[in-house]
């Protein structure tokens, strides 16, 4: 045992903010979305919240967008530390598929937070960005979203996850915003079984330490998802 | 480690190694290792005390082996080469050092039968002689604190990518590039060392603001153990003020290393062991 005279507290050091994780979602709340589908998606998304809430250093490092896409694109919530987050936002259905909107709205959003940590001096990992749509766009814009989404993946820049949500989703469309994964078809509405295995995915990245690229679970996707 | 040396001019040092949260929940181990080397108090040769802290990249498979590889090649090298170092260039001291962890890394991983890469460590290194003389490397991130006269500061800033994830390391292919060197040589400014504080990515911040430049109260006060008490118990302190403090801001291991000149000349202080 120490003697006290040899105790720091925690006065005698600096509390600099944590690494952060910027997380996109981009959700598709047009009207095809109606009943179901946007039940399961309310219910994804806070589980996702509550995984996340349920660690610590996840909880001090994961910063959560969420953007949404019908007739435009609407930041139903912006970066914030998750502290501040008591519950997501309840998302509502509705007009058709700015697909491209949503896509640069969220991108716009990622690159100002990435601005607010340097500016601030506060370090972070790759963003994310979560694309989840149930049909085809309704607006041609998502060729010009998609070739920035590109851009940026191309430079390690952004990590992407496109989804396609049911039957209908467009996967050839989907399959434009990313060249290193897939776009992966939901089985069914199987929201709560992503997000089950987003929410620890994300927490890797969050306890990742110089030089380690975070594998993430290609097994577990199998449960959820086809390619 | 010689034990009890009646030097008034050698420098004493005292650290620890401490696994973070995330590693300790994941039941992986602490990448984190520091070693010293001090050469033995003859009257013909000036004391030359030397420490270095490494930190195995996250990803590797070898990532302890790598960081004890370093931090073992680099004290000791500069510790029994601290006078013809000092000689040499910036440029020159970068090659000899990368060339030297190099060399041990390439035989160990042979050895092992995988690739150097899988040894990649930061390097955070600060060697002194008895006259003031000083020279501090720096390769990735971590960081290091010095204390000149009545001055503490940051002498030199972890170096990171963009992202959180990205540093530098010993077997990065621009390594050479990145591999900070500061001292007595080429610092002329920061003179009359007493004390510096080296550090993993654990603890930098806790211990500095890299905006300002800030340098934490923890940093001279742990100075002041060290001028006052046993390495051994400092070491000790240290690695219980880890455990209770740093280990509460951060979720990485965590590594400190406290070198100090003593004030006054003390037979009962000096180095037992690690």
């Amino acid at each position: 045992m120490i003697e006290e005279s040899m105790q720091l507290g925690k006065g005698d050091l600096l509390l600099n903010p944590t690494s952060r994780v910027p997380v996109a979602f981009c959700l598709d709340v047009s009207g095809s979305m109606f009943g179901d589908p946007i039940n399961e998606l309310n219910e994804g998304i806070r589980l996702f919240f509550d995984a996340l809430h349920s660690d610590a250093a996840a909880k001090a490092s994961v910063e959560v967008a969420i953007v949404t896409f019908s007739n435009w694109p609407e930041v139903k919530l912006d970066f914030q530390s998750l502290d501040r987050i008591e519950s997501p936002p309840i998302l509502t259905v509705g007009g058709s598929t700015d697909l491209g909107g949503g896509v640069k709205t969220a991108l716009d959003r990622l690159e100002a937070r990435k601005n607010d940590y340097k500016q601030s001096g506060v370090d972070y990992f790759q963003p994310w960005l979560v694309l989840m749509t149930d049909g085809q766009p309704t607006t041609d814009n998502h060729r010009l979203a998609s070739t920035r989404t590109l851009e940026l993946e191309a430079q390690g820049k952004l990590v992407v996850f496109p989804i396609g949500i049911g039957s209908s989703a467009d996967m050839k469309v989907l399959s434009m915003f990313s060249k290193k994964r897939q776009p992966l078809r939901l089985q069914g509405l199987n929201f709560a079984k992503f997000f089950d295995w987003l929410g620890p995915s994300v927490t890797r990245v969050s306890h990742s330490r110089p030089g380690e690229n975070v594998q993430l679970d290609v097994e577990g996707i199998k449960g959820w998802a086809q390619i | 480690m010689g034990a009890n040396l009646n030097i008034s001019s050698q420098w004493c040092v005292a650290g620890a190694s401490v696994i973070g949260s995330s590693h300790q929940k994941a039941g992986s181990e602490c990448q984190d290792t520091w070693a010293f080397s001090q050469t033995a108090p003859l009257a013909s040769i000036e004391v030359v005390t030397a420490a270095c802290v490494s930190d195995g990249a996250g990803s590797v498979e070898k990532a302890l082996a790598g960081a004890r590889l370093t931090s073992f090649v680099v004290s000791n090298w500069l510790c029994e080469h601290f006078p013809s170092i000092l000689k040499l260039s910036q440029d020159q001291i970068r090659q000899s050092c990368l060339a030297r962890v190099r060399r041990l890394i390439r035989w160990a991983a042979k050895k092992a039968e995988c690739l150097p890469n899988e040894y990649a460590a930061t390097l955070v290194a600060v060697c002194v002689g008895a006259d003031g003389a000083w020279l501090a490397l720096h390769l990735g991130d971590g960081g290091i604190i010095g204390s000149f006269g009545s001055r503490i500061l940051v002498v030199s800033q972890p170096e990171k990518g963009e992202f959180a994830n990205e540093s530098w390391f010993v077997t990065s292919s621009d390594a050479l590039e990145h591999l900070r060197i500061y001292g007595s040589p080429f610092n002329p400014e920061l003179c009359n060392p007493t004390g510096f504080v080296i550090f993993s990515d654990g603890v930098e911040n806790s211990l500095m603001d890299r905006r300002t430049g800030t340098v934490a109260t923890a940093a001279s006060i742990m100075l002041d153990w060290l001028r006052e008490q046993h390495p051994d118990r400092v070491s000790r302190a240290l690695e219980q003020n880890i455990n209770t403090v740093f280990r509460e801001q951060s979720f990485d291991d965590c590594s400190i290393v406290l070198m100090a000149k003593p004030e006054k000349s003390d037979a009962s202080r000096g180095h037992t062991s690690r």
